[in-house]
């Protein structure tokens, strides 16, 4: 991530989701105090890093919303709910004021004032006066009466700075700023942190390994100090804490340091929390009790009991050791567009690999076939991994909905219950990114007009409280993610009626039920109505639907009334390469997601008479088809052996005729052109190792369409105004 | 840059002169690392040292650091105004073990 902040702003974004699951889950759990230490964690992180980055706003409101945590924490105030709201609530006010000090702009006058109030109900659970508090927000140098707000004896600026590896090859060394800084004023203590330095082979002579802690005494300013460095500024961490600073702010630098293996003495040494004494004494103390003792005082403790350090110091101490000892899992956060720039030369390399493969095929060299399959297996593994990078499980967007729930059900009076399965289900990230929105509208409808108030449930004979199910599994190459509630479902008939008035189909129209519902996703449907019990219900879900083709998916609605309505949606696992299969019609390749594919068979003279008829029979059952050529008016020689491929989707069945069936194929899906973009049954294009292009079909659509052309042939006359419906 | 001086028991005196800057470094750590591997104990003179930087600084900080874990001996010893300044400011002395010939040069 070459933006610091952005990474700034996306950790703590990544921490206030986490502390929004705790707290939700700590509402339905208060006694759970892991929750309790995973939320102070999070919120002593966002004010640490705050604080490196000089934003003084978020360090001042976090600072009160972790002391009170931390007395959550130490069992001196207990979760009520009352609390885990005001907490949500400064949760929300913590991330407006990280997204203005990331876009540098001043606080709103209305935010401000929610701020104050925040500030107030929070200092009356920590027992400070309200009105003082609230009016003065804590300033970083200022006294408090916490006891984390104390600051520390040193009256000497302390310095932190660690130098980026590459600074002595950019012809800068450390030395120069240190002589520097000799000259504003004296060097009361250097220390020279070498734990970065490699023993092993690793060892560049010419980069950088040294960390250094500085104890200054001058009259200077921050300012001046931070100028020393101003041409390192680019190469170099630097820490700087005024004399007498918080100790919390000693606390959070202990945090921000890069060492991980330091000893916790050594952390307080370097860090200047203690002197060198202190921390020796200390150390005698703790081996001659060990001498006596059956069990070892920490050391923490014996710099806390000797008053050589503050507990809270020691605390962050130990939680930055424990954190280095525990991590089992290494994440990395990559930039998104070179995942993206991976996953396109991927494409370029799978196409590359097939022309290189026809080459070989055409040569018919055994040795080179032999090498181009190994190729092949190599580049498929490849692909797999690179769109696996990707992939992000459902879960986090889900866990979204939890807060949604809880905040809309209390706004609506209604007691709805969310229970979310399925989470651990992976797809690809900017499918994740653009599921959320129309999500969050099936969400908010589902408990606005779904589910019914709780008197209206009883009087139904329903339980009270209502249901709301988020699920998702995969299916087909294809992730599906279900919406349901168990609130009145929807009237069929007065969506007909609606759907006539609007000349959206006939009286002699014979339409299943299904396709009753999904009228609800056409354009300006149930805006005009208010009248029914509807009412809402169809508020912007073209554009739910909308979107969610957009993403090559399908969305589908069933619906009983009184027990409630699912929203299904479809959509395939990546946007970028997937697993084909080529057929040929005409002069024309087609590819058809391999996925779908359930089987091919022979069009044998058998089932050709069938075929006048729009379907053939499987086996005993009835199966639509679709003739491509005649679909897509192919030209050219006609196969005298055609095959069916036949397709699936969910439980939904179709076959597709085609001339020649030219087995499996990596394929890369490249976007269609705007022309092209709203052509139906066609989902994009990709390119054959010929460097001809070829079609990838939209095998739903094309099932829909077989499924409705057969209703046609079977002779309901007036049905094929029907086509026009989806 | 490094003029050798064996000695009994598998010892050496280096004496170091010039200019051990980042342009030097490479060399001096391949040097260093040679002897390093010959010797059990080298007494190092550096009070012919006109130039001396952090890249320096560090090939003997290793230097040393490796010396104590293969169990072998590396003494500083005399330094010239340059050197004494670049270890005065690291404050490394307990690591050298060198603060009795601070001044010895």
């Amino acid at each position: 991530m070459s933006n610091p902040q952005e990474t700034f702003q996306q950790e703590c974004n990544d921490l206030l989701t986490e502390m929004e699951g705790a707290l939700l889950a700590l509402e339905s759990n208060p006694e759970d105090s892991d929750q309790v230490a995973a939320i102070f964690r999070s919120m002593h992180t966002i004010k640490g890093t705050s604080g490196v980055f000089g934003y003084d706003d978020i360090v001042n409101f976090t600072h009160v919303a972790e002391s009170l945590l931390d007395k959550v924490r130490s069992n001196e105030i207990t979760i009520t709910s009352e609390l885990v709201a005001l907490l949500l609530k400064s949760m929300d006010h913590t991330k407006i004021l990280i997204d203005l000090s990331i876009t540098e702009r001043e606080i709103s006058t209305e935010d401000k004032s929610n701020e104050n109030q925040l500030l107030s109900q929070l200092n009356v659970y920590l027992g400070t006066s309200p009105e003082t508090d609230a009016e003065t927000p804590i300033v970083s140098n200022k006294t408090e009466s916490t006891h984390s707000g104390e600051s520390v004896e040193s009256k000497y600026w302390h310095i932190s700075v660690r130098f980026d590896k590459e600074v002595l090859e950019h012809g800068m060394d450390p030395l120069s700023f240190f002589v520097y800084l000799k000259k504003m004023g004296d060097i009361i203590q250097l220390t020279t942190i070498y734990d970065e330095l490699p023993l092993d082979e690793n060892f560049n002579p010419e980069c950088n390994y040294l960390g250094f802690e500085i104890v200054f005494d001058s009259d200077v300013d921050k300012q001046q100090i931070e100028q020393t460095f101003e041409f390192v500024k680019e190469m170099c961490t630097l820490h700087i804490l005024p004399p007498r600073a918080l100790i919390t702010h000693y606390a959070d630098l202990i945090n921000a340091m890069p060492e991980e293996n330091m000893r916790l003495g050594e952390i307080l040494v370097s860090s200047g929390a203690i002197s060198k004494k202190e921390l020796e004494s200390a150390l005698n103390q703790q081996s001659r009790e060990s001498g006596q003792q059956v069990t070892t005082q920490p050391v923490g403790e014996v710099l806390v009991e000797n008053k050589s350090v503050h507990k809270e110091v020691v605390d962050v101490a130990l939680e930055k050791q424990n954190q280095s000892v525990n991590k089992v899992q290494q994440v990395l956060r990559v930039d998104a567009e070179k995942l993206d720039s991976l996953i396109n030369l991927v494409g370029e390399l799978v196409i590359a690999g097939a022309t290189t493969n026809m080459v070989a095929t055409q040569l018919g060299d055994e040795k080179l076939l032999e090498s181009m399959s190994g190729i092949s297996r190599l580049v498929e593994e490849i692909r797999d991994n690179a769109l696996n990078l990707r992939m992000v499980q459902v879960g986090e967007t889900f866990n979204r909905f939890k807060r949604v729930v809880r905040d809309v059900s209390h706004e609506l009076g209604k007691d709805i219950k969310l229970t979310i399965s399925g989470a651990d289900t992976e797809l690809d990230k900017t499918v994740v990114e653009r599921i959320a929105d129309p999500l969050m509208h099936l969400v908010r409808n589902a408990m606005d007009h779904g589910i019914e108030s709780a008197d209206d449930r009883e009087s139904k004979g329903k339980a009270s409280q209502g249901n709301l199910a988020l699920n998702a599994y995969h299916d087909a190459g294809y992730i599906v993610i279900e919406v349901q509630d168990d609130g009145r479902g929807l009237d069929r008939d007065k969506i007909l009626a609606k759907a006539m008035e609007k000349n959206l189909v006939t009286e002699s129209q014979m339409i299943t039920d299904e396709e009753i519902y999904r009228l609800i996703f056409e354009a300006g449907f149930s805006t005009a109505d208010k009248v029914t019990n509807l009412s809402g219900r169809g508020v912007g879900m073209d554009v739910v639907r909308k979107n969610i083709e957009a993403l090559r998916g399908t969305v589908d609605i069933e619906s009983k009334v009184n027990e409630g309505s699912k929203v299904s949606i479809r959509l395939p696992l990546t946007l970028a390469i997937i697993d084909g299969f080529l057929v040929k019609v005409g002069e024309s390749s087609y590819v058809i997601p391999l996925d779908m594919v359930h089987e091919c068979i022979d069009l044998s003279d058998e089932n050709q008479d069938d075929n006048q008829q729009g379907y053939i029979n499987l086996r005993g059952e009835v199966l639509p088809f679709l003739n491509l050529r005649d679909y897509f008016k192919e030209q050219g020689a006609e196969s005298s052996r055609k095959s069916i491929v036949v397709v699936r989707q969910g439980n939904r069945k179709a076959g597709f005729v085609v001339d020649e069936l030219l087995g499996e194929l990596q394929t890369v899906i490249k976007p269609m052109g705007k022309i092209l973009k709203n052509l139906r049954g066609i989902s994009g294009a990709t390119i054959l190792g010929s460097g001809e292009v070829a079609v990838i079909l939209d095998v739903p659509n094309l099932i829909k369409r077989a499924t409705q052309l057969s209703h046609v042939e079977t002779g309901n006359g007036s049905a094929q105004n029907a086509l026009t419906l989806h | 840059m490094i003029s050798v001086k064996e000695k009994e028991n598998n010892a050496a005196d280096l004496h170091l002169e010039g200019d051990l800057t980042i342009c030097a470094a490479d060399k001096f750590y391949q040097e260093m690392e040679s002897l390093l591997k010959t010797y059990r104990r080298l007494d190092i003179d550096m009070s012919d040292v006109s130039e001396f930087d952090t890249s320096c600084y560090q090939v003997l900080l290793r230097a040393k650091l490796m010396s104590m874990k293969s169990n072998k001996e590396l003494n500083i010893g005399s330094l010239s105004d340059q050197t004494q300044q670049v270890f005065d400011m690291y404050n490394l002395n307990q690591v050298f073990n060198h603060s009795d010939q601070k001044n010895s040069h």
